[in-house]
């Protein structure tokens, strides 16, 4: 594919993409299916159809940000285990020890986070 | 691999502080403090027995005289560091102490691997690897309002400007094509790009917040105010010398072909950085903030150092930074003391010291004076070192200024030197106790700061000499 | 460079700005996060364009997909979230603006000189190439990548957990 056939198909998808969404907004707001001014239902949280239950603005447990922050770790790691995965053949054998001990470097974090309770979840 | 040997031993050691953490019961934990603080000192013997010098990865790693001196620099403030922090640590946060030392270790494995890294991913990875656990730490007293305001100013100033330097370096990267410090050197030169003089000033900038120089000082006070004195006598040694070890390499070296291009910035840096951290020291009522605005200004001194562009230079500046280092540490053990024995910061708790721990005084003389570059004790040869190399390259003016305002620091010090001994202790002082190791860390500042100052000869020798080899 | 490729960059960099704008601007603050996404995630594009696929998805995967939940979970953490929404507080927006558009003109009268705006053929780099250059030239890096993670993990649980005094 040559660079203006790629960005054709780039820009075709991102317009799709467009048109997509902004078609869902427009044939509601042509059909008019739309709650009254002031109706309850309004100003509601949405909840995939279900009746909600409280407020959603309420405080989250430090324990979603632990889990979230581990996975934000671990998620690095996953970047790095792509490239190494399509280039181990051509690097060889200091290539697989590189990356173990990179893995077992990050482990040590995984096993002080379950160690210390940090991913405990009640 | 032997070039690396330090600064494995030195993860190895956060291994074992790691690994011991986790097994032990969380009563017994001060015994990690002693581990790290004698596994250090092991290290920093270690580092005098062998021959370890060479580079490795295509010279993107070098152990020269230069890293060595810094190495030792911060072996020792780490040593230092843990041994002041064993009593305190155990009284403000017992459960968390494998943490405190572990990243206390994980800071100096960044801060050593920083000052041998001659490749600028190298450089941003191990400074990054040095910042990040000192903003934990900072952080470490939760139950402090305090601290958690300070470590908050801390990081939000280390992560903008970790991001100005990673933009500087980028330029730099994408002006010159290569990574590596010699290469940059080489080429520095002939590339005629203003994307690289943008680079060199923007690294610059975002260098100055880190070793605190004016205008990007704001954050310093606040967070020693903030932090758990043990740790501030570390936060206020080890990372500026860090810094300065990153300075030299990239602005003595890699960048020098372009010296006419940042000289007149760093000039002016290291001016504001002597006036404002001399004046604002003189009307602070805290002691933790009076030594971090006389730190501001001790960075100043510093800077003139590098400024000279010598290798007298940078050999005065190495001088410098171990005077500093015992001086501080030892300054801020004292206010540890006092701070644990009347649970205040402000500068009347000193007042009558004499008279309720005369030891403890005359300890906190020996470094006010050393501050203030009082003959004849170590901060007075280094101050006279950096004027004399400055002087012969040149700076004459800069030198005058420098003399000038160490008056206006004598004062600041003095004052508080006078009340220690003329003024009446507050109503109700207690005499002051100190347990052992902080007794050790006092002894060992105290009497290196004195030696120091009687003999200074091998250690001007020794710094000279790093120094000599290295900027050819 | 095509009129329908300065089309394209065009786009991006607007979106680059409309984020970036929205982020210190905007009164909510998870909006802000929102807003935020917007401007990453345009980033990645591109890095598209300079033929960095690989960094284009890492961009989308650690900034779209990690960091920015990591920031509406602090958002939603705090204690100030409790019955509506955190409002935005970013003071001296005059005095910002002034910074702003000044380090933008330094930045952009420097580049326009620097003549790097010239189309060029750029070297497509895919993952391979950048896992041969991290095993090899750049394996120290990359190995104290790995302390340096382990180092935020473990300082970001001490600071997060609250059983401890």
């Amino acid at each position: 594919m040559s660079a203006s056939e790629a960005w054709i198909a780039a820009g075709t998808f991102t317009g799709v993409a467009f048109v997509i969404a902004a078609g869902t907004l427009i044939a509601a707001a042509l059909l008019r299916v739309r709650a009254r001014k002031h109706s309850e239902a309004r100003t509601r949280t949405y909840e995939c159809g279900e009746e909600p239950d409280g407020g959603a603005w309420v405080r989250f447990h430090p324990r979603y940000y632990l889990v979230a922050l581990v996975f934000v770790i671990f998620d690095v790691e996953a970047v790095f285990l792509l490239p190494w995965a399509v280039s181990l053949r051509s690097v060889g054998a200091v290539a697989l020890w590189s990356m173990l001990a990179f893995l077992a470097i990050l482990l040590l974090g995984w096993v002080y986070a379950v160690k210390k309770g940090a991913l405990r979840w009640v | 691999m032997q070039p690396l040997l330090i600064d494995l031993s030195i993860a190895a050691l956060a291994l074992l502080v790691f690994v011991a953490d986790l097994l032990m019961p969380s009563e017994e934990k001060r015994g990690l403090g002693h581990l790290a603080s004698a596994g250090l000192v092991l290290i920093l013997l270690l580092t005098f027995v062998l021959d370890m010098q060479g580079d490795a990865f295509g010279g993107a790693y070098v152990l020269d005289p230069l890293a060595l001196w810094f190495k030792r620099v911060f072996l020792l403030a780490g040593a230092l560091a843990a041994l002041i922090a064993l009593d305190p640590a155990e009284q403000a946060f017992a459960r968390r102490q494998g943490e405190y030392y572990l990243l206390l270790l994980l800071s100096l494995l960044g801060m050593s691997i920083l000052s041998s890294a001659r490749e600028l991913l190298l450089i941003v990875v191990s400074f990054e690897l040095m910042s990040l656990p000192l903003y934990v730490l900072t952080a470490f007293t939760k139950s402090s309002k305090l601290s958690g305001e300070g470590a908050l100013k801390f990081y939000l100033v280390g992560a903008t400007s970790l991001a100005i330097t990673l933009f500087g370096l980028s330029l730099v990267f994408g002006a010159t094509g290569t990574t590596m410090l010699p290469e940059i050197a080489a080429n520095a030169g002939a590339i005629r790009s203003p994307l690289l003089v943008l680079g060199v000033l923007t690294t610059l900038a975002g260098l100055a917040f880190k070793i605190g120089a004016v205008p990007f000082h704001m954050w310093v006070p606040d967070t020693y105010e903030g932090a758990a004195t043990p740790f501030v006598g570390f936060l206020a040694v080890a990372p500026k010398a860090a810094g300065f070890a990153l300075l030299v390499r990239l602005y003595l070296v890699a960048f020098a072909p372009l010296s006419v291009r940042f000289q007149p910035a760093l000039l002016a840096l290291c001016v504001l950085t002597l006036v404002v951290g001399n004046v604002l020291a003189l009307t602070q009522t805290n002691i933790k903030r009076l030594l971090a605005y006389s730190g501001i200004a001790q960075i100043g001194y510093m800077m003139v150092g590098l400024l000279a562009q010598t290798g007298e230079g940078v050999g005065m500046l190495l001088f410098y930074l171990a005077a500093y280092l015992f001086t501080n540490v030892g300054a801020f053990a004292v206010v540890c003391a006092v701070g644990a024995a009347s649970g205040s910061d402000d500068i009347r708790a000193y007042r009558g010291l004499s008279r309720r721990n005369p030891a403890l005084a005359l300890a906190m003389l020996v470094f006010l004076l050393s501050l203030g570059g009082i003959p004849f004790v170590a901060g007075f040869w280094a101050k006279m070192g950096i004027f004399i190399a400055a002087w012969h390259a040149g700076l004459h003016w800069l030198v005058l200024l420098g003399a000038g305002l160490a008056v206006v620091g004598v004062y600041y010090y003095l004052r508080i030197a006078r009340s220690l001994y003329l003024d009446d202790p507050e109503e109700g002082a207690q005499p002051i106790t100190i347990g052992a190791p902080l007794r050790l860390a006092l002894i060992v500042c105290g009497t290196a700061v004195v030696l120091i100052g009687i003999w200074p000869r091998p250690w001007f020798d020794t710094a000279l000499d790093a120094a000599k080899s290295f900027l050819h | 460079m095509s009129a329908l490729e300065i089309l394209g960059l065009s786009l991006l960099a607007l979106f680059v700005l409309a984020g970036a704008l929205g982020t210190v601007l905007s009164k909510n603050l998870v909006h802000s996060v929102l807003w935020l996404a917007l401007a990453l995630v345009a980033t990645a594009g591109i890095y598209v364009r300079l033929t960095a696929g690989f960094l284009a998805g890492a961009q989308v995967l650690l900034y779209a997909g990690g960091v920015i939940t990591l920031a509406i979970f602090a958002v939603m953490l705090s204690a100030r979230i409790e019955g509506g929404p955190i409002p935005n507080e970013s003071a001296k927006r005059g005095r910002g603006a002034l910074v702003a558009l000044a380090v933008a003109g330094l930045f952009g009268g420097v580049l326009l000189q620097a003549d790097v705006l010239a189309p060029r053929d750029l070297p497509v780099v895919d993952a391979a190439d950048i896992g041969r250059s991290f095993l090899g030239e750049y394996v120290l890096p990359f190995e104290v990548l790995s302390v340096l993670l382990v180092a935020a993990m473990i300082g970001a649980i001490v600071i997060a957990r609250r059983e401890d005094p």
